[in-house]
């Protein structure tokens, strides 16, 4: 059985990618100085790191979750706004494992390109990915999301004028 | 391998919407709160009455001028107008309030559910918007507000 020690440095509230390790997602703990620890266990020569970012529309049941949010939200009146930028990234590293395996990953600022993580460690690293992008089907998703909260909006307000106007 | 793996990025995409059902849930506590003041504090509710009439013009870009010829006087007049509004407020308070106490408990239960990122500062929040529509109903069951 080998042991292998995860790091991850530049981890914060608005960036919160899902890490895999052998396809399985790995919960890490913060440590005393903001970074991120994990441990993981392994029979095998190499493991397979993996980063993802999970965009809430790209999720399976978006559209559920938009026209939820959306309702209870007043119109999307009292609604957080969806990410902007819809950066998503994209790594995937094999890594050789050695008797000690201490792999250290430092995540770079997000851009809309460029590489995403610094990794540093004494074990051999196949980089098989290793990008930021702007993920456009998101954007393409909340452009739509936007603009039919302003049509509706636009039918309320006439709604509501004429409302008004009947009354007074 | 692969089934677990898709029911666990179910969960992370559930864990996150209901962070943002958390956050919702958090505005609108704050909303009702203020609402469940303007019967207690009228000058709140005229302030409440301009700011729509305002909102409308905005967002109207004008047009309601044109299908409403004595808007602005009847905004102006509102006056008479805060008076019922202000008994409306007064009469629901209990309503009001009872939806700030939800809004925060659910909001409270959906931002703990959402293990994807810490809500610290908002969760406080709700706590501490808790804490005060509770010495809001012990204040108005005691029978100071009349």
């Amino acid at each position: 059985m080998r042991n292998v020690k995860l790091k991850f440095v530049g981890i914060n509230s608005n960036f919160r990618p899902v890490i895999k390790v052998d396809g399985q997602i790995i919960k890490a703990k913060k440590n005393e100085f903001g970074s991120y620890e994990a441990d993981y266990n392994t029979d095998n020569d190499n493991v397979e790191i993996s980063i993802e970012r999970n965009l809430e529309l790209n999720a399976k049941l978006w559209w559920l979750y938009v026209i939820i949010s959306f309702i209870i939200s007043i119109f999307g009146l009292f609604e957080p706004p969806y990410d902007k930028r819809c950066i998503v990234i994209d790594c995937k590293f094999n890594v050789k494992l050695n008797d000690t395996n201490e792999i250290k990953l430092k995540f770079n600022t997000m851009n809309s390109q460029g590489k995403a993580v610094e990794i540093e460690t004494q074990n051999q690293v196949d980089e098989i990915k290793n990008e930021y992008y702007v993920d456009k089907k998101a954007k393409t998703k909340r452009n739509i999301i936007t603009l039919i909260k302003i049509l509706i909006w636009l039918v309320l307000i006439i709604g509501i004028i004429f409302f008004i106007s009947e009354k007074i | 391998m692969q089934s677990q793996h898709t029911s666990s990025t179910g969960k992370i995409e559930f864990q996150v919407f209901s962070g943002r059902l958390g956050k919702i849930f958090s505005n609108l506590s704050i909303v009702f709160l203020i609402l469940s003041f303007c019967g207690i504090l009228s000058f709140v509710t005229t302030a409440f009455v301009i700011l729509i009439g305002f909102t409308l013009i905005i967002l109207s870009i004008g047009t309601i001028f044109v299908l409403i010829p004595n808007y602005w006087n009847n905004l102006m007049t509102a006056s008479t107008i805060t008076v019922k509004i202000t008994e409306f407020f007064f009469e629901n308070f209990l309503i009001f309030i009872s939806c700030v106490i939800l809004f925060s408990i659910l909001s409270f239960i959906f931002l703990k559910l959402d293990k994807q990122e810490k809500h610290s500062s908002r969760i406080i929040l709700s706590s501490i918007v808790i804490v005060i529509t509770i010495i809001s109903i012990i204040v108005f069951a005691s029978g100071v507000i009349k």
